[in-house]
């Protein structure tokens, strides 16, 4: 069986215009949702807060769920995200208490237990984050980001060149922002898990372009002659049929984890889903036309 | 690479079967006799898996200063009466300084000459005329402070590390994180989370001091507070009607004996059936609680705890022997838990919660549960995928994920790593397979572009894993590169997917470069094939 036939020749870097602009559409279309929809949904691990999972017995209203928690809340988010077996559960979000966290969960399992009665309300889950540690968080979320960009430069330019490096990381960036947009747009929390999610999507990006790039460094010692772009062109097609058996495989089981996830895993699902089908394309349509791009500065050493 | 194929094999069947020695006692019993001589510890679930309580708490390293700073004003005090130094007042300004007043300059002088050098670690940072008389300023000195903060968080770690050992819980974890922070981890954590968590961040101070009778406490709940007094209560619970009852006292800021000189303390019932505890000092403590309760017969000695007054019984007479109790009333779970809280030992300071997370065990149970399904099912997809590709080629890609799968969790169980296997590691094991199975699709593709310029398919075999070999080395590399982050700094959950990342990326080197060419080469030499099915 083969996906792409052996001698496919597909003109990418003649037709780049297209690429460009698709790229540039998308990176707008993410950044579109700040002034539309604002910034993005910080889960209770970066801003502190409270985060019940809550399974009730018999169905009940989420009104009923509102009222019932009204004296250590003015106005808590319920959700419904699950119907068992076992009962429905809810997932609801409140704000850190002010006063230390230490009897808010007896109060919480006591208000609930007034209003549904004992035995039908099981918390199943509690998260409580203060403040300090979600700023805490924050940071260390942005370091472990900016280390691991800078670890993969340096890996990039150290093992090809500088440009393939920067293509790289443009590509990365050019992910990365895609994701956002997407948890913008669709209003998912962005906790730890997606960002976690999100350096696993640099992860698996970077093994694309170096796989494009490993052929490009392959071709030029063969093709001292023929101009750049040729090389590119040639060098994608080549790995074309890899690229896209990988993405479609990997993505096989981002599906099976959208099919079976719980609610924490099915957000992380639908990262790597955006993450990985835009660093398939960013590192066929993104990586490349930089690096031809920027040749001109940065020439591309041959042989 | 190794020629001898029999060589490569035994390797293969040696780690195979190491990885179904360290896994197995993860899925079936193990036999008395394997449990005795051999690791048999099963895989380690993260909390989020198994259920259990996560907190992250704050030692508030100021007031364990704070008390150093008290304690040495009491003892400047007692000095200055034994001196004969006149003073007005002492006042602690800041966490870690406080002003003497005196009559006058001279008084000062005074005490500068045979006072400041029994405080070593205090310095004179201020002095002169005030409203309040001649004052001066003592601060301790930072590298004091620094060693007081150290030996407080260090000390929490111990008193915390020894109360959640009485919880029962498999695999307990007390860790210190930054320089005022401790970790508590206890997996399988099932009833009553709300108790151990009073257990754990309870201060538990006992002291012992003294009732001030001859002040005027009306007038000290007015404001007007006798020198070195303070106001603290007693509070009731009426069993039947459930009513409080707040009694204040005036009692001595002097503290006669705290409860570090404790060996033992234990619930035991008094002559009426109430719940008490008793305590019992060790033999300093003894000595000093003899030597006390003598020198204030009559008087009347209250027991605090956390600043709250349990009781306050007047002193009948001098108590050898070294035991006391504490009553109150007590309902068997709070005797049981105080007397635990006793034993464990006091913390140096209060701690805050600053983030606290509990997984119920059904709902660890669920995540198992969609964890392994979505494995399965991706697994059971690319197997099928790879086998309609690439054929018989795909099938040993395939062996060689599952030997990846087991290895994966082999090394998560291995006595020297034993890693945490989290919801979100799930996720990484599951994303592993999709990226393990890159490695093959890489070499398949070499060989098929290999095949294609009419190369024989020994050779295309060859020049296929050679040519892909750096492709595939670089990549791996780069994708641990960026988990590396991840497990520097992540907490729980989020370390344990990066690791069971990096561990399957690494096992992945293995399995589809070593198991598959192994596969290969057995087919072509020995059952000497002549067409390469990829």
């Amino acid at each position: 069986m083969e996906l792409i036939p052996p001698n496919t020749k597909i003109d990418f870097m003649g037709n780049r215009v297209y690429a460009y602009a698709f790229t540039t559409a998308m990176i707008v279309l993410s950044l579109l949702s700040y002034p539309i929809k604002g910034l993005i949904n910080l889960g209770i691990d970066f801003t502190g807060g409270v985060t019940v999972q809550i399974q009730f017995k018999k169905p009940v209203d989420i009104e009923h769920i509102r009222k019932a928690l009204e004296p250590i809340s003015a106005n808590p988010t319920v959700q419904r995200f699950s119907m068992g077996s076992a009962g429905e559960d809810y997932i609801v979000r409140l704000e850190a208490p002010d006063e230390g966290t230490e009897k808010f969960s007896i109060e919480l399992q006591n208000l609930l237990e007034t209003g549904f009665g004992k035995g039908n309300v099981e918390i199943r889950g509690l998260e409580v984050v203060g403040p300090k540690v979600g700023r805490d968080l924050q940071e260390a979320a942005i370091w472990a980001t900016i280390i691991a960009l800078a670890m993969l430069l340096v890996y990039m330019a150290f093992r090809f060149t500088f440009s393939m490096g920067l293509g790289a990381i443009f590509c990365l960036v050019h992910d990365l922002i895609i994701i956002y947009g997407f948890f913008v747009w669709t209003g998912k929390e962005f906790n730890l898990t997606i960002l976690a999610a999100m350096l696993t999507v640099i992860g698996y990006d970077i093994n694309d372009t170096i796989v494009v790039c490993d052929r490009i460094r392959e071709n030029l010692k063969m093709m001292r002659k023929q101009p750049l772009a040729e090389v590119l062109n040639i060098s994608i097609n080549q790995t074309l049929s890899r690229t896209i058996l990988t993405s479609g495989f990997t993505l096989l089981v981002v599906v099976a984890l959208l099919f079976f996830g719980t609610h924490v895993l099915k957000d992380f699902a639908w990262a790597l889903l955006v993450g990985i089908l835009f660093g398939t394309y960013s590192s066929i349509f993104v990586a490349s036309p930089l690096i031809l791009a920027i040749d001109r500065y940065l020439p591309v050493k041959r042989g | 690479m190794i020629e001898s194929l029999k060589t490569r094999f035994a390797i293969i069947v040696a780690v195979l079967l190491l990885c179904i020695f360290l896994v197995y006692p993860s899925i079936g019993p193990v036999p008395a006799l394997w449990s005795k001589y051999l690791p048999d510890s099963p895989i380690r679930l993260g909390l989020d898996l198994q259920g259990g309580l996560y907190l992250v708490l704050e030692v508030q390293l100021e007031k364990a200063v704070e008390a150093v700073v008290d304690q040495t004003m009491l003892e400047a005090s007692g000095i200055m009466k034994d001196e004969r130094i006149r003073y007005v007042d002492l006042q602690r300004n800041s966490p870690n300084s406080f002003l003497i007043y005196f009559k006058d300059a001279d008084q000062a002088s005074l005490f500068d000459q045979k006072v400041l050098e029994k405080l070593p670690s205090f310095k004179k940072t201020a002095s002169g005329p005030s409203e309040k008389g001649f004052e001066i300023e003592l601060q301790l000195d930072p590298k004091t402070v620094e060693t007081i903060k150290q030996k407080a968080v260090r000390q929490a770690v111990d008193t915390i590390r020894n109360r959640v050992d009485a919880f029962g819980v498999a695999e307990p974890d007390v860790v210190i994180q930054g320089t005022d922070r401790i970790i508590v981890q206890l997996p399988g954590l099932k009833e009553d989370v709300n108790r151990a968590i009073d257990i754990i961040r309870r201060t538990a101070r006992l002291e012992f001091r003294l009732v001030d009778e001859k002040g005027d406490l009306s007038a000290a709940l007015k404001g007007n507070m006798p020198q070195g007094d303070e106001i603290l209560y007693q509070i009731d619970k009426n069993s039947r009607t459930g009513a409080t009852s707040r009694t204040p006292f005036l009692v001595k800021k002097q503290v006669l004996l705290t409860g570090d000189l404790l060996t033992d303390s234990r619930v035991q019932p008094d002559r009426g059936g109430r719940m008490i505890i008793g305590m019992e000092f060790n033999r300093l403590g003894a000595q000093q609680f003899e030597r006390i309760t003598g020198e204030h017969v009559r008087e009347r000695l209250a027991i605090v705890l956390d600043n709250r007054i349990y009781s306050a019984p007047v002193i009948k007479d001098r108590i050898s022997g070294g035991s006391a109790i504490i009553e109150g009333m007590f309902s068997p779970d709070e005797a049981h838990d105080l007397a635990l809280v006793l034993r464990a030992g006091s913390l140096p300071a209060p701690v805050k919660i600053l983030e606290n997370r509990t997984v119920g065990p059904s709902l660890g149970e669920d995540s198992i549960r969609s964890g392994r399904n979505a494995i399965i099912l991706g697994m059971l997809l690319i197997v099928i995928g790879m086998i309609l590709y690439y054929k018989w080629s795909g099938l040993v890609a395939n062996i060689a994920l599952f030997i990846n799968l087991i290895l994966i969790f082999a090394v998560m169980v291995s006595p020297g790593l034993r890693a945490t296997l989290t919801l979100p590691g799930l996720a990484g094991v599951a994303l592993t397979i999709g990226m393990a199975i890159d490695a093959n699709i890489l070499i398949f593709e070499r060989v098929r572009e290999e095949l294609r310029t009419g190369r024989s398919p020994r050779v295309a075999l060859e020049n296929g894993y050679s040519k892909a070999f750096s492709t595939i080395f670089d990549s791996n590399l780069t994708t641990i590169l960026s988990a590396l982050p991840l497990i520097q700094f992540g907490t729980g959950p989020i370390k344990g997917f990066a690791i069971t990342l990096c561990i399957g990326l690494i096992a992945s080197m293995f399995t589809s470069l070593f198991v598959t060419r192994a596969i290969f080469d057995y087919a072509f030499q020995v059952k000497r094939i002549k067409n390469f099915s990829v």
